[in-house]
């Protein structure tokens, strides 16, 4: 495998992308039977995979790729979408069967470029986005082979509909958006769609129920196994530190600091790593620049906002008592590292002070756990942190705050 | 001096590179980047974060002249074929995503490039733009590289000033846009993380690379200031940098390693120009105000004590220290003392044996609250400090002579601003020099006073005589400058400026019309010299008077001169023989010479004016 680079923030693009040969092989097999819902929090390299779909689909697929969360309305939504496959050269042919309007916007297909396509788009839906929009999406039905729509970050969509329109048009466009997908005709038509935010918390807040989604296929990415972990962080720092010989240890020793290996937290261990070697006019790495990279930087002040939104989001999900006995809970698993289940059921009783029934520790825990913050270990039936770098980021920053 | 700007934008591109110290490393980064968009990969969008002054701009120039080919700082000239870059002035803050991309349209079709893809005519000639010209001025920056070959380097300093006022809508076009064009690589800079960057719910949430600029360290530092040197061509300077390492390292601790702070303190070894950079700083403070005021609004008011405190000690703090200052818990203080670290306001300094001391991250936010603490002291104690670790004691005596000379020679002058600017900096030179403080404060204050007395008379003077219109400003320079001269030699007891003063005013006042209310002004002020029997004064005067050939004022003042002559002689005759009229205005002053009162001056000034106004001299 070619060497990956540093790519903080942005998609990883073909090399940059490394080893997520089982992701894409499970999204093109799920594909083929439904749409997906690719689930995973922000930075664990969700809208890398998604992209790679893009820039290598599979033969006879024609693969769009949208990133929705600037999108505030339907009529953005379907104007986005329709507007890329309008001026796709395959999909022309299917045009000319069809209302007058969507015709004239064909026609401009021809003449003019995107912009005044998406203005037309816009026009043409006015005042009815539900059965115009269907209209112009219908028309995508009799295209050979498949077509495949990735939505990135669709949960902020739904979330900028509620807080622009109204939660109903929220509730609307998601109905709609299920209708679309079961049509029978359109079964050419597959929809991955992605989220780093809890899309069920969303769903709860605007009273949309969760049969509005029930139709996706859900995948979660988590992070590499330790020996994809352990060959990324070689072929990381061996490309970007120029570094000819890289000791096992010290891979080791990355891969032990972050815990679970998740691409991005590795990437920015090695990234400062690398940084603080060549600071310190180093030729090579050593455990004790890696432990300074990892608290001065990957845990420091100024990188203090990779996870803030664990802290602050349990604020937005919770009332103000349960979000109380969240954190508490969670700052328990922090503090012991493993906690047994019962421990953490009785730390949980005598916090919330009978003011929440026993069946919430239930629902708190595996929201909890789905949120990220922790998993959970049938075997030994314990409760960990998912990665160190929360932990220990947790322990840094609230150890003192929610007693 | 070339280098003598804060403005990386005013600088040329040579001047830049000669002046980039150390960035080594942020720079690799950079390259790193745009080696990766330029050859096709995947690639992050940079933002430079740092303090204020610490170079950001001077980073985004540099990267700015070195992808135009223009220099070939670390190499990025290798880009030249690969980039158009274009770079926001300082002062553009387009309010949101479509002003944006219009200042970008702007910039490119004022480009003389001519590899730069035809801007749609449209596009030019909008103002502003519509839903529709937003689309297109979309399209053709994401077409760009397909078009140009070329990939569009935006520079973009404040990037959180415009980030900010976007809303969450356009934020997520600009992520897209960002994310999925290849034709648009961003570089920005800001000052610390903000919140459109760093909040989880924002659409750029940790989108951004984020490349920190450090202060420098004590190496790069000594290197800034040789560098200055070397190209201000200071033999001598480099010379004494050799020899001072240890003055060296406290100017570093001083400065904190920033380099805009370095630059400034430069000035001072060079120039000894407390004032301006003084200025300079204070100017720079009260622009950083709204920004720092900001940063304080999210603070608690416990923590904004904390802050108070550290700004207001003499040196650095442990939170034990900062405890007892403020009559709280030491845990208390320890908690505020690390969410404070957590958001960046401080830092550790050093650890010493078990204690842990604490500094501000940005040095120029220190210095704005310190100045803002200390109620009405517009000064700066980091300047202060300056002085006292780099001059000898014998320099800053030196200073202080030239300094004093200077002031009377301003007050001479009548030039009260330049009085100002160096009773200023005697500030600083005697808070360096606690022996001459007690001393210092004396003759600032003397000197304040004899502003005020010269400014009360003059005043006086210029209504009493109601000077017209056309000649204010002839006479109110003659009337400044005698005054002025005249209360330095009553306080010096040196009478020579008071006399170049008279000339000098002799010789202004020959462009004025109405002569006869400065010929009266001459008089009062030479009754005031009998009062003080500063007869050799008047004496010299009335040399100095005949040497310029002015007749006609020597005829006016000839009652003075017989004066002197009967001082000398005591001969009775020689008021005897004097005309009634100018006998009386003699014997007046005579009287006042030998043992006359206020009363008498007075009464001998209204004779003297209305004899003279009677026998029609005037």
């Amino acid at each position: 495998m070619e060497a990956p680079g540093f790519v903080i923030g942005n998609i990883a693009k073909g090399k940059d992308l490394w080893d997520r040969e089982n992701e894409i092989a499970s999204l093109w097999n799920a594909l083929e039977k439904s749409s997906v819902l690719l689930k995973a929090p922000r930075r664990f390299g969700k809208s890398s995979i998604m992209y790679r779909l893009y820039e290598n689909p599979q033969p006879d697929c024609t693969v769009f790729f949208h990133d929705t969360e600037g999108m505030k309305s339907p009529e953005d939504f379907i104007t986005g979408i329709m507007a890329n496959a309008l001026v796709d050269s395959r999909f022309k042919k299917l045009f000319k069967n069809t209302t007058k309007w969507i015709k004239n916007i064909f026609k401009l297909v021809e003449e003019v470029d995107v912009a005044d396509i998406r203005i037309k788009i816009r026009e043409g839906m006015k005042g009815n986005w539900q059965e115009k929009g269907l209209e112009l999406i219908s028309t995508l039905k009799g295209i050979d082979g498949k077509i495949i729509f990735i939505l990135d970050e669709l949960p902020m969509l739904v979330q900028n509909i509620e807080r622009k329109h109204a939660p109903q048009t929220a509730v609307d466009f998601l109905q709609w958006f299920r209708g679309v997908r079961q049509m029978p005709e359109m079964e050419n038509i597959r929809w991955v769609v992605g989220g780093s935010i809890g899309i069920e918390h969303i769903l709860e807040r605007i009273k949309a129920g969760t049969k509005t989604i029930n139709d996706f296929h859900i995948l979660s990415v988590g992070a590499f196994s330790m020996e994809d972990g352990t060959a990324y962080v070689r072929a990381l720092l061996k490309n970007e530190g120029q570094l000819s010989r890289i000791q096992p240890a010290i891979i080791e020793k990355m891969l032990d600091v972050v815990g679970a290996p998740v691409p991005y937290f590795l990437q920015i261990l090695a990234y400062e790593s690398l940084n603080e070697m060549r600071r310190l006019k180093q030729r090579t790495l050593n455990k004790e620049i890696i432990d300074r990279a990892y608290y001065e930087k990957v845990l420091g002040p100024a990188s203090r906002t990779y996870f803030e939104h664990y802290f602050t989001r349990l604020k937005d999900y919770y009332d103000e008592h349960c979000e109380h006995v969240a954190k508490r809970l969670i700052l328990e698993v922090a503090r012991k590292e493993k906690v047994d289940k019962t421990h953490l059921f009785k730390l949980f009783r005598q916090t919330c002070k009978g003011k929440l029934t026993d069946e919430t520790f239930g629902h708190l825990m595996t929201d909890i756990e789905n949120d990220f913050y922790v998993s959970y270990s049938v075997k030994t039936k314990t409760y960990s942190f998912t990665t160190n770098v929360l932990r220990d980021w947790w322990l840094r920053y609230y150890d003192l705050v929610e007693e | 001096m070339r280098f003598y700007k804060y403005t990386p934008a005013l600088l040329d591109p040579k001047t830049l590179e000669d002046t980039l110290i150390g960035r080594d490393l942020e720079l690799d980064n950079i390259k790193r980047i745009l080696k990766s968009a330029s050859s096709g990969k995947s690639f992050s969008h940079p933002i430079v974060i740092g303090p204020k002054g610490i170079g950001k701009s001077h980073i985004l120039r540099i990267i700015y002249h070195a992808v135009n080919g223009e220099i070939k700082t670390k190499g990025l000239n290798v880009f030249k074929d690969k980039f158009i870059p274009v770079i926001f002035s300082e002062e553009e803050y387009p309010g949101n995503l479509t002003k944006f991309i219009k200042l970008i349209i702007n910039y490119l079709s004022e480009s003389d490039s001519h590899v730069i893809p035809q801007v749609p005519e449209e596009l030019m000639k909008a103002v502003t733009l519509n839903a529709k010209e937003r689309e297109i001025a979309l399209d053709y920056i994401r077409t760009f590289r397909k078009k140009s070959g070329k990939i569009l380097l935006l520079l973009v300093d404040n990037l959180n000033d415009i980030l900010e006022r976007f809303t969450s809508e356009d934020q997520s076009a600009l992520r897209d846009l960002l994310m999925t064009c290849d034709s648009l690589l961003l570089i920005g800079a800001a000052p610390t993380l903000f919140d459109s960057i760093i909040n989880h719910d924002r659409p750029l949430y940790n989108f951004f690379e984020i490349v920190w600029l450090k202060d420098l360290p004590f190496d790069e530092t000594i290197l800034l200031l040789n560098r200055y040197a070397e190209l201000g061509q200071r033999k001598d300077l480099l010379e004494k940098f050799k020899k001072e390492e240890a003055k060296l390292r406290a100017i570093h601790e001083l400065a904190g390693g920033n380099p805009r702070l370095i630059l400034s303190l430069y000035h001072i070894i060079l120039e000894g120009d407390i004032t301006s950079v003084e200025d300079t700083f204070l100017k720079l403070l009260d622009e950083l105000s709204p920004y720092f005021r900001e940063r304080m609004k999210d603070l608690s008011e416990q923590q904004k004590e904390i802050i108070d405190i550290m700004a207001r000690a003499e040196g650095l703090l442990t939170p034990t220290e900062i405890a007892g200052r403020c009559h709280v818990s030491v845990n208390i203080v320890l908690s505020q003392i690390k969410r404070l670290e957590k958001v960046g306001y401080l830092k550790i300094a050093k650890k010493h044996a078990k204690k842990v001391f604490y500094d501000f991250n940005e040095r120029l936010f220190s210095l704005w609250r310190q100045m803002r603490v200390e109620a009405g002291r517009k000064r700066l104690g980091f300047v202060v400090k300056f002085l006292e670790m780099w001059f000898t004691k014998e320099e800053l005596k030196n200073q202080f002579k030239d300094l004093l000379r200077e002031i009377r020679q301003s007050i001479y002058e009548g030039d009260w601003d330049k009085v100002d600017g160096h009773l200023n900096k005697l500030w600083y030179v005697k808070e360096a020099m606690p022996e001459i403080k007690a001393k210092t404060d004396g003759l600032i204050r003397k000197f304040n006073k004899i502003k005020q007395n010269v400014n009360k008379m003059v005043v006086y003077l210029q209504s009493r005589f109601k000077i017209d219109h056309e000649d204010v400003p002839i006479l109110s320079e003659s009337l400044i400058t005698i005054i002025s001269g005249m209360a330095l030699s009553e306080n010096t007891n040196d009478n020579t400026l008071l006399w170049q003063a008279i000339d000098k005013a002799v010789k202004i006042n020959m462009k004025a019309k109405n002569e006869s209310i400065f010929f009266n002004i001459i008089g009062i002020l030479l009754e005031m010299r009998v009062k003080d029997k500063d007869f050799q004064g008047i004496k010299f005067f009335l040399d100095e008077v005949n040497s310029v050939n002015q007749g006609e004022l020597l005829e006016f003042l000839s009652p003075f001169s017989t004066l002197i002559k009967y001082l000398e002689t005591k001969d009775p005759e020689i008021i005897d023989r004097l005309r009634h009229e100018e006998r009386i205005i003699v014997e007046d002053m005579i009287k006042m010479v030998e043992g006359g009162t206020t009363k008498n001056i007075k009464n001998s000034k209204l004779k003297r004016a209305e004899t003279k106004t009677k026998s029609g001299r005037v």
